[in-house]
C-alpha cells in the first residue's frame, strides 16, 4: 500500500501517500531535501508508521492492541509501552477527559496519529529538514517551517456539514490536531468519565508546537469545550467551532 | 421529516425549479387557492393499484370520488368499501358518459391505458394515467398528439417527478455537485414470481396481466419506466441508440415477457444507462444512481458520494503551489477523514431530516414516494383547467425508451432511436 514518492528537482519537492494508515490517509510532503535523503527519510518513517498502524489496530483481532485488549498476557512492545505511558500522563493532566482506556479496553485512535507525528518530527529535523507538511486524514497535520512561497503554511477548516470555510490557520512549526463530528459519522467521542457520547454539531482545533499535546488538546476540548484549557496548556492555541 | 407541501411551495418559489421540473407548478400554488373546490374524479381499474389511489384520494380535500368502473367484480365491490356513495360502472365507456365525472384515473393493465386515455380525452375528461403510457410506439404518438389537441389535462403517475429527493438530486447533479455526468446506473431487483393469485384458471390472463404479452411489456414499463424517465430528465436530452439482451432465466410458467433484462441506452455524447432488472434475486434491491466525474448521486436514498473529499483535493492544490510558485490556503484539514473505499465512501444527505426510501419489493406502492403529490396536482388541473407542462412529453419519452428497449432484445440488434417518433421536446 505505501507508495514509493514522487520527487520534483526543481523545487526539491517530495511527495508521498499511504491510503490507509492509521484508519486514515497519510499525505507527506518535504520540501528542500535532495532526492536520496528525502527518499530514505520517507522510507523509514513509511515502514515504521505501517508497522506501528498495524500493531495498533484494534479491528484486527490478531493485533497487539487485540490481544492486549482480549486479555491475554503479553508483554507489551517498547511502542506500545510508551503510549500507554503517554496515555496516563496525558488522563492526569486532563483529569480524566482524556483516557485512551475508555469502556476497559485500549484505543489509541488519535493519539496514535500524534503521537506517530512526534516521531515523524524528530526524524525530520535529525535529517535536517526544515520544510514538510504531512497530513493524516486532515486531523492531524504537522507542518514544519513554512509554505516555500508563503510565510506560514495557512490551512483551511471546512464546515464538513456545508463545505463553507470556518477558519484559517497559519501554521508555522506547528501542529494541528482536529476533531469532531462529521456527517454520517456522529458521536465517535465518549466522554469518559460519564460514558456520553458528544453528538453535537461541533468541531474543535488545537495547534501546538507538540503534535501529541495537540491531540490530546482537541479531543479534551470536544468533550469540555467550557473548560479554559488554555490556562493549564500555554503553549497550545485552540478554538471551538459550532456548526 | 419536513412537510413535504411546505417543500414543494419553498422549491416552486425558487428560481430555477420550475425550470428544472414545470410540472410542479400547480403544487408551489397555496393551498387557500382551492379552499372548498373539488375536482369530481372517477377510478378506471380497481386492482390493487388503483385501491391505493382510493386510499390517498380519501385524505385529500381537493378530491371527491364520485364513480369507480372496473370488469372485474370483486375488485370493484373491494373499490367501493372506500366509497360507499361513488356510483359503480363495469364498462368505462359508460362512465364517460356520467356528465358529473371531471376527471379520470386510469389504473388498468397497460394494454388499456391508450384506449382509455383516448376515449376519456375525447369524452372531454381530465386523465391521470398509471405508467407507462401505451403498449406500442405507434399507441404512444396518437396518445402524445392527442393530448396536444385537447385543452384537458393528461398526468402520467411517474412520481419521481414529484418525490422531494429526486428532485433536489436532480437540481444538486445540475448545479455541477458531482462534476460532469459519465455515466447512469439503474437497476431493480425483486425474488418474486410476480403473480397474483387467481381464484379461477380462465381469470390466469386477466389477473396476471404483467406476464403476457397482449397487456404487459414486462419488466421495461413497469419497473424500467420510472428509471429511465429520471435518466432523461437528469440530463435534459435523450438516448440515441439502444442495445440489449433479455431472457427468461427463472420463472419458466409460460409467461411470455422476460425475467432478466439488461438493456444499455447510449447518449450522443457517449454517456450510457445501463439498466438490469432480474425478479429471481433481490440482493440489489432498486437503486437510481447518477456517476458524474467528481461523485456519485444515489437519488433512491438521496444521498451523495463525492469521489475526492477535500483532503485530496486540498493536498493536490497544495502540491501545485509548491510547483507553480503560488502561495494560498488549502482546504486539508477537518475531523478524521476515512479512505476511498467503496464501504467507506461517506454519504451526505441531498436533503435535511429523513428521508423515505423505497426498497422497491411491493407490487403495488412505495410511502411518501410522490404518487400522492402527482394525484394532488391532477385534481388541481381538474379544477383549474390548467394542463401540466412537460409530464405527457416525460412519459412519452420514458415509455418509447421501455418498448424500443424491448424491441432490442426482442430482435437483438442495436436499435437507432427511430425518426418518425421523434417529437420537439426531445433533445439528443
Amino acid at each position: 500500500m505505501t507508495d514509493e514518492g514522487s520527487y520534483s528537482p526543481a523545487q526539491q519537492l517530495f511527495h508521498a501517500v499511504i491510503p490507509k494508515v492509521m484508519g486514515t490517509r497519510l499525505e507527506w510532503i518535504t520540501c528542500g531535501m535532495k532526492e536520496k535523503p528525502a527518499r530514505m527519510l520517507w522510507e523509514r518513517f513509511s515502514s515504521w508508521v505501517s508497522d506501528a498502524s498495524a500493531r495498533l489496530n484494534r479491528f484486527d483481532p490478531s493485533s497487539e492492541v487485540s490481544r492486549l485488549n482480549s486479555g491475554e498476557c503479553l508483554e507489551p512492545s517498547a511502542d506500545v509501552a510508551a503510549l500507554m505511558d503517554l496515555g496516563h500522563r496525558y488522563k492526569a493532566l486532563t483529569d480524566g477527559l482524556f483516557d485512551v482506556q475508555s469502556g476497559g479496553s485500549l484505543d489509541f485512535g488519535g493519539m496514535a496519529k500524534g503521537w506517530a507525528l512526534e516521531k515523524a518530527k524528530d526524524l525530520l529535523e535529525r535529517a535536517g529538514c526544515s520544510c514538510a507538511f504531512l497530513n493524516f486524514g486532515g486531523s492531524s497535520i504537522l507542518a514544519l517551517g513554512t509554505h516555500p512561497n508563503g510565510p506560514a503554511w495557512q490551512v483551511a477548516l471546512p464546515d464538513p456539514f456545508s463545505g463553507i470555510t470556518l477558519d484559517l490557520w497559519n501554521l508555522k512549526d506547528a501542529a494541528m490536531s482536529v476533531s469532531g463530528n462529521v456527517p454520517g459519522y456522529t458521536g465517535h467521542i465518549e466522554n469518559p468519565l460519564t460514558g456520553e457520547r458528544i453528538t453535537a454539531r461541533r468541531l474543535t482545533v488545537a495547534v501546538d508546537s507538540s503534535p501529541l499535546r495537540a491531540e490530546v488538546l482537541s479531543t479534551a476540548l470536544m468533550i469540555s469545550p467550557e473548560r479554559h484549557w488554555e490556562q493549564r496548556f500555554p503553549s497550545a492555541s485552540m478554538k471551538c467551532y459550532n456548526v | 421529516m419536513t412537510d413535504r407541501r411546505t417543500f414543494i411551495k419553498e422549491m416552486g418559489a425558487m428560481a430555477g425549479l420550475l425550470t428544472l421540473a414545470p410540472w410542479l407548478k400547480s403544487c408551489s400554488s397555496p393551498e387557500a387557492a382551492y379552499a372548498g373546490e373539488k375536482a369530481r374524479v372517477a377510478l378506471i381499474g380497481c386492482g390493487s393499484r388503483g385501491q391505493y389511489h382510493l386510499v390517498l384520494l380519501q385524505g385529500m380535500a381537493e378530491a371527491e370520488v364520485v364513480a369507480l368502473c372496473d370488469d372485474y367484480q370483486p375488485n370493484l365491490q373491494a373499490a367501493s368499501a372506500f366509497f360507499p356513495k361513488a356510483r359503480l360502472y363495469s364498462d368505462y365507456r359508460k362512465l364517460l358518459e356520467d356528465p358529473q365525472v371531471d376527471g379520470v384515473i386510469i389504473a388498468t393493465p397497460l394494454g388499456l391505458h391508450a384506449r382509455m386515455t383516448l376515449d376519456a380525452l375525447d369524452a372531454g375528461k381530465h386523465v391521470f394515467c398509471e405508467k407507462a403510457m401505451a403498449l406500442t410506439l405507434e399507441q404512444c404518438r396518437e396518445v402524445y398528439e392527442a393530448s396536444r389537441n385537447t385543452s384537458k389535462s393528461l398526468y402520467y403517475c411517474m412520481q419521481r417527478m414529484f418525490d422531494e429527493k429526486y428532485i433536489r438530486g436532480v437540481q444538486l447533479i445540475r448545479e455541477g455537485l458531482i462534476g460532469d455526468v459519465v455515466g447512469m446506473r439503474c437497476h431493480w431487483f425483486r425474488n418474486a414470481d410476480w403473480r397474483r393469485e387467481v381464484p379461477s384458471p380462465e381469470l390466469e390472463r386477466r389477473i396476471n396481466w404483467r406476464l403476457y404479452k397482449e397487456y404487459s411489456a414486462g419488466l421495461m414499463t413497469e419497473l424500467a419506466c420510472h428509471q429511465l424517465e429520471v435518466c432523461n430528465w437528469t440530463l435534459d436530452r435523450m438516448p440515441t441508440e439502444i442495445i440489449g439482451l433479455g431472457d427468461i432465466v427463472y420463472w419458466k410458467d409460460a409467461r411470455e415477457v422476460y425475467d432478466s433484462v439488461n438493456v444499455t441506452y447510449r447518449y450522443s455524447n457517449g454517456c450510457k444507462i445501463t439498466y438490469e432488472s432480474l425478479i429471481s434475486n433481490k440482493f440489489n434491491g432498486m437503486e437510481d444512481q447518477i456517476l458524474g466525474k467528481k461523485g456519485t448521486m444515489d437519488l433512491t436514498r438521496g444521498v451523495y458520494y463525492l469521489e475526492e473529499d477535500h483532503l485530496v483535493s486540498g493536498m493536490r492544490q497544495l502540491l501545485d503551489q509548491i510547483r507553480d510558485g503560488v502561495f494560498a490556503a488549502v482546504p486539508a484539514a477537518g475531523p478524521s477523514w476515512r479512505p476511498e473505499l467503496r464501504a467507506a465512501y461517506v454519504p451526505h444527505p441531498v436533503i435535511e431530516g429523513s428521508v423515505s426510501v423505497n426498497a422497491g419489493q411491493s407490487m403495488v406502492a412505495a410511502d411518501n414516494d410522490g404518487s400522492d403529490l402527482v394525484l394532488k396536482a391532477f385534481c388541481r388541473s381538474c379544477i383549474s383547467g390548467e394542463k401540466p407542462q412537460n409530464i405527457v412529453e416525460e412519459a412519452y419519452c420514458a415509455t418509447l425508451l421501455c418498448l424500443l428497449g424491448n424491441q432490442a432484445m426482442e430482435e437483438q440488434r442495436l436499435i437507432r432511436f427511430p425518426e418518425e417518433y421523434k417529437i420537439p421536446y426531445m433533445k439528443f
